[in-house]
């Protein structure tokens, strides 16, 4: 069963099979390039085509309505090679032909990429590559073979390549492709190579080329001053135009590498243990992250981190994606991009979007309730003694954070522990004890979870005698997951008592009863009724 | 291969001359000059014959007029000019002195005299 097609050739209506239609449709275009550029071009071609129909109208009857490839072939014959058009007449010989449009496509000798559907493994991928560099397309092959067992990614270039690269479906695009002149006498090689074994017919190209070669350089000396200006200007506008083109292709090429190079990045920081993240510490080391171990350590997991995965992915996945086929194109100089590829690239894009912000919605739940938590501690100082002596370590002495950002109060320590600044409020005590009381708020999916995370929590200080060590850090214990945890360390202190503060705690104060005094560190201070007030007195 | 591609440019050299004189006989229609030429074995396949006509045409030797046919479209009848019989008559002379000379060069220099 073969689809037909309904054609009108010089006034007359034909049903004609489709590979029927293909090769007369060739066989036209053959007889009109070839006579390009000569005067009564399109007459010509009306009487050729009125010929052609009445050749074909006495092969159908109401028994056979159709026209076969046979039918298509023996007018072929009666008609004769399109060749014998050209050599007609002596306009058709002019080398730069009026017609610009059409033939700034087909320069001599400029070679397009194009997939060979004729010499094909896969695609035809390595064929017209083969083509494009003059080369046996078994070392085009062999290389994208070693490759795909050396790495991944050059099965990702050849299905790149797939896409990008267009298939040679008509003869004159099979020429492009082989860097031949889109003259007669090569579509009419086409035209019977499609008739004969191809793979035969492509040994003997080389010495076609050479013949060629040799006949337009006759007709070059055939030509007159007029035409020997005339392809001086050309070849100037042509060397213009040649540099242009190369730069345009030499900045194609960067770029394609560019966001090659960047897409190959993301596919590695996302789905491969890559550390990306590199944050220097406070004494000058390197640490890194990857992807995986930042979700770890904010304890997204499962449904949310496959979410937040595949939709970071695709969505700067796909604008890189789109971008590689752009700039591919552009060098390889093939123009239109079929129009489902951008309408599945950009489905693919806005599905990565949605997906994405579903999957920060759901991990954005971790952190939508506050929680909170308290534990208090009640100490009385010894009879001897009316004055408190806070110690606080400088917290740069701490060896043991290794990431640190102070703006944002966000630690971790060397065993992956986080850890932050408490802050410190001073108020009056209600009784004549002291009492160091811990607030502690944390995040999570519900109340529940938010408690426990602000539970998790440790805070380390220690009363001994007269004295209370602070630490610098509060810590979140280990397997806890961070959900924002704050801590807020409430000192209270009784009337008449006196507090000595240490040097640089003042950045972890955050509140407190009224004083006089910017700063709190380095000095003694008495609560009074009117709040911390300088202690002058000398105390043992 | 050779031979063929020769003996078509020396065929092709007085096509034009072969058309003129049918043409000089009575009008006709490209299939018909076809006929005529496919009978004497001078012209192989039809498609050289259309560049021929509309180059005599462009040159003046030749004009057209549409015919009614009885079976199909509309014919293109081609006729020659005043101008065309001029060309031809001129033709015709200097044709019989080309084969006078080129049959005297032939028996002169033919292989059998070697």
């Amino acid at each position: 069963m073969k689809k037909t097609i309904n054609i009108s050739l010089g006034g007359i209506v034909f049903h004609i099979e489709e590979d029927a239609h293909q090769k007369l449709s060739d066989y036209l275009t053959a007889i009109s390039n070839s006579m390009q550029g000569s005067e009564g071009q399109s007459e010509i071609m009306a009487d050729i085509e009125a010929r052609i129909a009445e050749l074909l109208q006495p092969k159908v009857n109401d028994f056979k309505q159709v026209i076969t490839i046979t039918e298509v072939q023996e007018v072929i014959g009666i008609m004769g090679d399109p060749q014998e058009f050209a050599t007609g007449t002596s306009d058709a010989k002019k080398e730069e032909p009026i017609n610009t449009s059409e033939k700034g496509r087909y320069q001599y000798g400029q070679r397009r990429i194009f997939r060979d559907p004729d010499d094909k493994v896969l695609g035809g991928v390595c064929s017209g590559i083969a083509y494009h560099f003059g080369i046996d397309p078994i070392w085009i092959r062999l290389g994208f073979g070693l490759s795909f067992f050396l790495g991944g990614f050059s099965m990702l270039l050849y299905i790149l390549l797939l896409i990008i690269i267009p298939k040679a479906r008509t003869a004159a695009e099979k020429l492009e492709m082989r860097g031949q002149p889109v003259d007669i006498n090569n579509i009419r090689k086409i035209i019977e190579e499609d008739m004969q074994d191809f793979k035969k017919k492509a040994k003997d190209f080389g010495d076609d080329m050479k013949n060629w070669k040799t006949r337009s350089r006759t007709q070059q000396f055939e030509k007159n001053v007029g035409d020997f200006f005339s392809s001086l200007g050309h070849g100037i506008g042509g060397l213009v135009g040649g540099i242009v083109k190369g730069i345009v292709t030499f900045i194609g090429i960067i770029l394609v590498i560019i966001f090659s190079c960047m897409f190959i990045a993301l596919v590695a920081s996302l789905w491969t243990g890559m550390n990306v993240v590199h944050i220097q510490t406070h004494d000058g080391h390197m640490m890194a992250y990857s992807v995986h171990s930042l979700f770890t350590m904010l304890a997204i997991h499962g449904r949310e981190k496959m979410m937040l995965l595949v939709g970071f992915f695709l969505f700067l996945g796909v604008p890189l994606i789109a971008l590689i086929l752009r700039f591919g194109r552009a060098i390889m100089g093939v123009r239109q991009s079929p129009r489902w590829i951008n309408m599945s690239l950009f489905f693919v894009w806005f599905a990565g979007l949605i997906i994405l912000l579903g999957g920060t919605m759901f991990a954005a739940k971790h952190f939508s309730i506050n929680g909170h938590t308290t534990d208090e501690a009640k100490f009385t100082l010894p009879s001897h003694s009316n004055t408190l002596y806070l110690k606080m370590p400088d917290r740069n002495d701490d060896e043991d954070v290794s990431v640190r950002i102070d703006s944002l109060n966000f630690y971790v320590s060397d065993n992956d522990l986080f850890r932050g600044n408490p802050s410190l409020c001073i108020v009056t005590s209600p009784d004549s004890n002291f009492h160091f009381v811990l607030n502690k708020w944390a995040r999570g999916t519900n109340a529940e979870e938010a408690k426990d995370a602000a539970n998790s929590i440790e805070y380390s200080f220690t009363q001994r005698d007269s004295s209370l060590q602070l630490s610098p850090y509060y810590q979140i214990s280990d397997g806890a997951p961070w959900r924002t945890q704050k801590l807020e360390g409430v000192l209270e202190i009784p009337l008449n008592k006196a507090i000595d503060m240490p040097i640089g705690i003042d950045h972890i104060i955050c509140s407190t009863v009224h004083h006089q005094h910017k700063h709190l560190g380095g000095h003694k201070w008495m609560m009074s009724q009117q709040g911390l007030v300088a202690d002058s007195t000398k105390n043992n | 291969m050779e031979i063929e591609n020769t003996k078509a440019q020396m065929r092709k050299g007085v096509l034009e001359f072969c058309i003129l004189c049918i043409l000089s006989e009575k009008d006709a229609y490209p299939s018909e000059i076809i006929e005529a030429m496919k009978n004497a074995k001078l012209i192989v396949v039809e498609g050289t014959l259309y560049p021929l006509l509309m180059r005599l045409k462009n040159e003046g030797q030749l004009g057209y007029e549409w015919k009614e046919s009885t079976s199909g479209p509309p014919r293109k009848y081609y006729k020659l000019t005043p101008a065309g019989k001029e060309f031809l008559n001129g033709l015709h002379t200097s044709w019989q002195e080309l084969v006078d000379s080129v049959n005297q060069i032939a028996k002169q220099y033919s292989p059998n005299t070697l």
